[in-house]
């Protein structure tokens, strides 16, 4: 034992077995210099307990749960352009129409304190047969402008990564549906004939189907989003 | 409901931030206790419990639960400490204990029971001790960290330092020997000093 004292050191941390305790008890009783060494080794354990950690606050910057991902922000981004595209291409046709068949609001100088300017031309409150020309020609633009788009992204789309068939279909349907859409500005376009406050009228009615059904459209690209991250995970 | 270790592990490998924040709570006093008696400086005990504890959150999936998940992220703070060392090319910093200042001392003593003698006397082992280990051989003083202030079983231990049990009792019992000698001469020195105070007077 005497030559072996790493042996005591399961004896000092009381990390010894039975039988081995023991064997080291009946030593101890006839070895005094085990004895001392059992008692240095407590007394040295006892003086370690006098080394203190200086108090500290915390230096952990806890995680924050992760933000909610708005859904658009899953959606592939050649849909999101196409989407944009979308509503570009119907503001402007709306803003064309409105343009070609409502007054434009006269300039009121009666009361102005500056000079009199030369009056302004003035803009016949009827549609002529050139107005409706020009919104004729614009709409087709735009309507040629969206089918081309359509069959460039039914070239190209499939072949971005990470997008499915049926993802494909979606949008392609979301197309489709906006391609009607600007055939049912062109359809006003059509029926000027009436007077110019029907028109309005007319063309107010058919801009809240439109929304509602843009509505209908984002709530489609949402669950399209939806889906994706339903495939990813 | 207080969660184990290994349930909030489960969890928090689910991406449930919440349980490692609970994790980090429930072990970062052992930790920093660890990393600064091994490298003697705070400063360098805080850098290396944050990055501890971030590389844990980073190695979470690879964590198969083993070992228990204090002695793993033990395993991560030594490895730091060890690193840290070898790039600041230096042994661990005995960091003077802040204190000396009677006042200072007279204060914390109101929160004790102690007498101002009896804190200047725990002041003076602790920096005693805190020089005693710096000067052990890294193994023995590792050893004794994991024994001495974190409770590890031989086995546990043997197991972190990758080494035989009977290696890591040699190294306990070689170590906590060397300390012995040196407090026991420290104390010698100290009482001949009083004694030379007493017998001038």
């Amino acid at each position: 034992m005497c030559d072996e004292r790493e042996r005591l050191i399961g004896y000092v941390y009381d990390d010894v077995d039975a039988a081995e305790r023991a064997v080291i008890d009946q030593h101890l009783e006839s070895c005094a210099e085990c004895r001392d060494e059992i008692r240095g080794l407590r007394g040295v354990r006892q003086d370690l307990l006098a080394w203190d950690v200086p108090q500290h606050g915390s230096v952990w910057q806890p995680f924050a749960p992760a933000r909610l991902r708005p859904w658009w922000r899953d959606v592939p981004a050649w849909a999101l352009v196409a989407a944009a595209a979308i509503m570009f291409l119907i503001g402007g046709a709306g803003g064309a129409a409105t343009r070609a068949f409502m007054d434009r609001p006269a300039i009121d100088t009666t009361h102005a304190a500056a000079p009199a300017l030369p009056s302004a031309p003035v803009v016949p409150a009827s549609i002529t047969a050139a107005d409706l020309a020009t919104v004729r020609h614009e709409i087709e633009d735009l309507r040629s402008e969206v089918n081309a788009r359509v069959r460039l992204m039914s070239t190209h789309a499939p072949t971005q990564p990470g997008v499915s068939d049926r993802e494909w279909q979606q949008v392609r349907a979301m197309l489709q549906s906006t391609d009607q859409r600007d055939g049912q500005i062109f359809d006003i376009a059509r029926s000027v004939n009436a007077d110019v406050v029907t028109v309005k009228r007319d063309y107010d009615a058919r801009l809240n189907v439109l929304k509602q059904r843009l509505e209908r459209l984002e709530t489609a690209v949402a669950a399209m989003a939806q889906q994706q991250l339903g495939g990813k995970q | 409901m207080t969660l184990t270790d290994e349930e909030l592990v489960a969890r928090a490998k689910a991406g449930d931030l919440e349980s490692f924040n609970q994790l980090v709570s429930r072990w970062e006093r052992p930790i920093y206790a660890l990393a600064y008696r091994t490298l003697g400086r705070e400063e360098d005990a805080r850098d290396v419990v944050q990055e501890a504890f971030l590389r844990a959150y980073r190695g979470l999936k690879g964590f198969k639960g083993e070992a228990k998940f204090s002695s793993w992220l033990y395993r991560i703070t030594l490895n730091l400490c060890r690193d840290w060392s070898r790039r600041e090319r230096r042994a661990p910093i005995v960091q003077v204990p802040e204190g000396t200042d009677p006042v200072e001392l007279a204060d914390e003593r109101v929160q004790t029971t102690e007498s101002v003698e009896d804190l200047v006397a725990r002041r003076e082992m602790s920096a005693a001790v805190a020089k005693a280990m710096a000067e052990l051989p890294e193994e023995q003083r590792t050893a004794i960290l994991l024994k001495e202030y974190h409770g590890l079983t031989f086995q546990e231990i043997a197991s972190m330092l990758d080494c035989p049990l009977s290696t890591v009792k040699t190294r306990l019992y070689q170590g906590l020997s060397v300390l012995r000698r040196r407090l026991e001469r420290r104390q010698a020195e100290e009482a001949s000093l009083r004694r030379a105070r007493y017998e001038s007077l």
